[in-house]
């Protein structure tokens, strides 16, 4: 059987693309795409931990979806994307659907929907024959498309963020279609199987407790606040257009030294549980990407000087923070 | 090859530790999984690799929650060292069979056993013709890969395992104190909220287009529904407190929170009292706070509250207390001279005292029920039974035997309603 590998090497750098645009088709039984066009877009680099790569290549062998947890911003939903990517390049996005889960969605959003409105005024219209057959009216949804996609050659990837937004029994609705990889339409009295289980990455910001019978069919991963070689390998990656200045690394090297500091205070601080996330370190080192060399030589990190801290430090307790940091 | 060792399964051991110490259900298909995990993956020699590599995957497939994390891992750090050497059998096994396969096998077969180490970069095995049906399948003749294991084989390791000694230094631990879960709490509250229109939603209307349809036959907009918010008046809770009731503060903290929290009734009315309430209840669990039970009453709404009361009704305390019973509201039955009526066994009957509270409550209220914590078989002979088997009193047991009595009295709640 076909295992594919996840390297992280397609994305080791910014990866700027001409995505083609492209519309869902499902005709006797296949499903295709049509291309409208071509969109620019900016994918951001994203190195994956040891831990994730081993993952991927988990998911793929037990066909069991991936239950991805951590902090806000530690890059939960980035994953699916980047590995889309890797595995299938410009033309990811035939392989790969998002399903952004709200409070209100229901699970069968995510298999299809049924146009009853249009059906209604097709059949009420006075000209007669407007009414299409009813597929004409079913639209798949990420997860329907996932299942129809999907072959043994190419998986599709399917991400389902932030699950634990929607209702407290949404999960529980989706096991059947998870553990079966199979789904119904009432409506056209259709039956579809997915030809080959899809990879699923499903996030969660654990808002609500998942159900035993759901979290048992899943695989765990925790994505932790990555160590500090790490940290360099992401932030190089990210601004690659500093990589090779010195006096940029020499101030990464002190930067990085007062944002541990900063971390550690709030690691061991009970009254908080908001810690700084891989996302929020990232935008604030963007500030100092805009300064000069010699800018750069004087920004100080003292007491009631840390500079950029806005972009870290977002809840009002923590403010004084800052001010108390330049003593360690 | 059998996955029995010294008459238990692999690590069986370790499963079963996670399940009494983390709550985690037992689950054969992800122990199937796991030993999948082991057949397929090229484990590292090295023992301390090993383990790690062993460590990983047990830690995907069943670490549920992070905080459980450093549990979880003393757990297998304990395990595996007491198992390390049927385990290290059972691979030796394993690998024996695979090269076996590998020396004698079509080549083919061979080429899938050596199954892609992490690292390896190309798509791998990128052959159409090999059979792509999962290699662990019964079906395909990869025999090393198939799984030999019997219920009967597991039972009696289970039975033999139930009687070892070294289970001895073992304690009962569970993160769930009560026989009802958090999850559990939360998913009966939730089936509870009772809700009121309020707003427009982005759901259709179906009925009141067809409807609007069939009036002026021809279809001309769209209706939405209304939507729909909880309402704040369905509940209110009136909780026994200290005394008998002292065991199941932390049972009842637990309902109120959840209620309060997840459950969806953030403005439920909460209030404590000790045995019953006399004139005042208190909104404090430390009986600060007093409020006249006029007061509560003239918030209820006879339409949409429904009272629950949380008490043993004296059944911790194992009698009939004519007094507890009387200010509850409950007076023995009297015939129209004043003697007690008694029913055919010779035990008087009781009846609802009209112009007590819990009759004013009934009468204000859309319904009242009783939690007892007790469980029913205790409720006998004492004051509990009397208040159960008094008509318009409904009383359910939260320990149940099939842990459903929460459950039943919600669901018992909306039917009547």
């Amino acid at each position: 059987m076909n295992i594919r590998n996840y390297t992280g090497e397609a994305l080791a750098e910014t990866a700027d693309i001409k995505r083609p645009v492209s519309s869902f088709i499902f005709k006797n039984g296949k499903a295709s795409f049509r291309q409208k066009g071509t969109v620019p877009e900016r994918i951001p680099p994203y190195i994956p931990s040891e831990e994730l790569k081993e993952v991927v290549r988990m998911a793929q062998l037990l066909e069991r979806p991936v239950l991805l947890r951590g902090e806000p911003g530690c890059g939960k939903t980035q994953l699916a994307k980047a590995l889309a990517y890797e595995w299938y390049g410009e033309n990811y996005r035939e392989h790969y659907f998002e399903w952004f889960v709200k409070s209100n969605s229901k699970a069968q959003d995510g298999l299809f929907t049924f146009d009853y409105i249009s059906r209604l005024r097709d059949a009420q219209a006075k000209e007669g024959n407007l009414l299409k057959p009813n597929t004409a009216y079913r639209e798949f949804g990420p997860l329907g498309r996932a299942f129809l996609t999907s072959t043994a050659e190419k998986p599709s990837i399917l991400l389902i963020d932030e699950i634990d937004k929607a209702d407290i029994d949404f999960p529980n609705d989706l096991l059947l279609e998870l553990d079966q990889k199979r789904f119904q339409i009432n409506e056209t009295h259709e039956e579809f199987t997915a030809g080959h289980p899809p990879v699923i990455f499903i996030t969660s910001n654990q808002e609500k407790e998942l159900s035993p019978a759901f979290l048992r069919r899943c695989l765990f991963v925790y994505i932790k606040f990555p160590e500090k070689d790490d940290l360099m390998k992401i932030i190089n990656a990210r601004f690659s257009q500093f990589r090779s200045e010195t006096y940029f690394q020499a101030f990464l090297e002190k930067a990085l030294g007062q944002f541990k500091i900063l971390r550690d205070s709030i690691e061991k601080d009970v009254a908080t549980n908001k810690q700084i996330s891989t996302g929020e370190l990232l935008d604030w080192i963007k500030l100092f990407t805009f300064k000069t060399p010699e800018e750069l030589a004087k920004v100080e990190f003292k007491p009631g000087r840390f500079e950029g801290f806005q972009a870290l430090l977002k809840n009002q307790s923590d403010l004084t923070r800052e001010k108390i940091l330049g003593k360690n | 090859m059998t996955t029995m060792t010294n008459d238990h399964l692999i690590i069986q051991r370790f499963f079963e530790q996670i399940e009494r110490e983390l709550g985690y259900m037992p689950d054969l298909d992800k122990y199937f999984d796991f030993l999948k995990m082991l057949m397929v993956e090229n484990l590292p020699e090295g023992a301390e690799e090993r383990k790690l590599a062993i460590f990983k995957i047990a830690h995907y497939l069943f670490c549920e929650r992070e905080r459980d994390g450093l549990r979880f891992r003393q757990i297998f750090d304990h395990i595996y060292d007491t198992e390390k050497e049927s385990l290290g059998q059972w691979l030796g096994e394993v690998k024996e069979e695979k090269e076996d396969q590998k020396s004698t096998g079509p080549k083919k077969m061979a080429d899938q056993n050596t199954a892609a180490p992490i690292k390896e970069k190309k798509l791998l095995d990128e052959d159409d013709d090999v059979p792509v049906a999962k290699p662990w399948q019964g079906t395909t003749p990869n025999k090393y890969l198939h799984l030999s294991i019997n219920l009967s084989e597991a039972e009696s390791a289970k039975s033999s395992l139930g009687n070892a000694e070294s289970y001895e230094d073992d304690f009962f631990y569970t993160n769930d104190y009560h026989l009802i879960t958090f999850r559990e709490m939360i998913q009966g509250w939730r089936y509870f909220r009772r809700q009121q229109p309020m707003g427009f939603s982005d759901e259709i209307d179906v009925p009141s287009i067809i409807q609007q349809i069939t009036q002026e036959g021809i279809f001309t907009e769209l209706k939405y529904k209304k939507a729909l918010i909880n309402r704040e008046d369905s509940l209110l809770i009136l909780a026994d407190r200290r005394g008998s009731m002292t065991p199941f503060h932390g049972l009842v903290d637990s309902l109120v929170n959840t209620a309060k929290k997840e459950g969806g009734h953030h403005k439920a009315q909460v209030f404590y009292f000790q045995n019953y309430p006399l004139h005042y209840v208190y909104q404090t669990p430390y009986f600060t706070q007093p409020k006249h039970v006029n007061a509560v009453l003239s918030r209820v709404s006879s339409q949409h509250t429904y009272v629950l009361i949380i008490s043993d009704a004296g059944a911790a305390k194992g009698a009939v207390n004519d007094k507890r019973l009387e200010a509850t509201g409950i007076v023995p039955k009297t015939d129209q001279d004043g003697n007690p009526t008694l029913d055919d066994y010779g035990k008087p009957l009781y009846t609802l005292d009209e112009g007590s509270f819990l009759a004013e409550l009934l009468r204000c209220t859309k319904d009242v029920v009783w939690l007892n914590p007790m469980p029913r078989n205790r409720w006998r002979g004492t004051s509990a039974e009397v208040l159960a088997n008094t008509p318009k009193v409904k009383m359910y047991s939260l320990y149940d035997s099939n842990r459903l009595g929460f459950t039943f009295a919600i669901k018992d709640l909306l039917l009547e309603g």
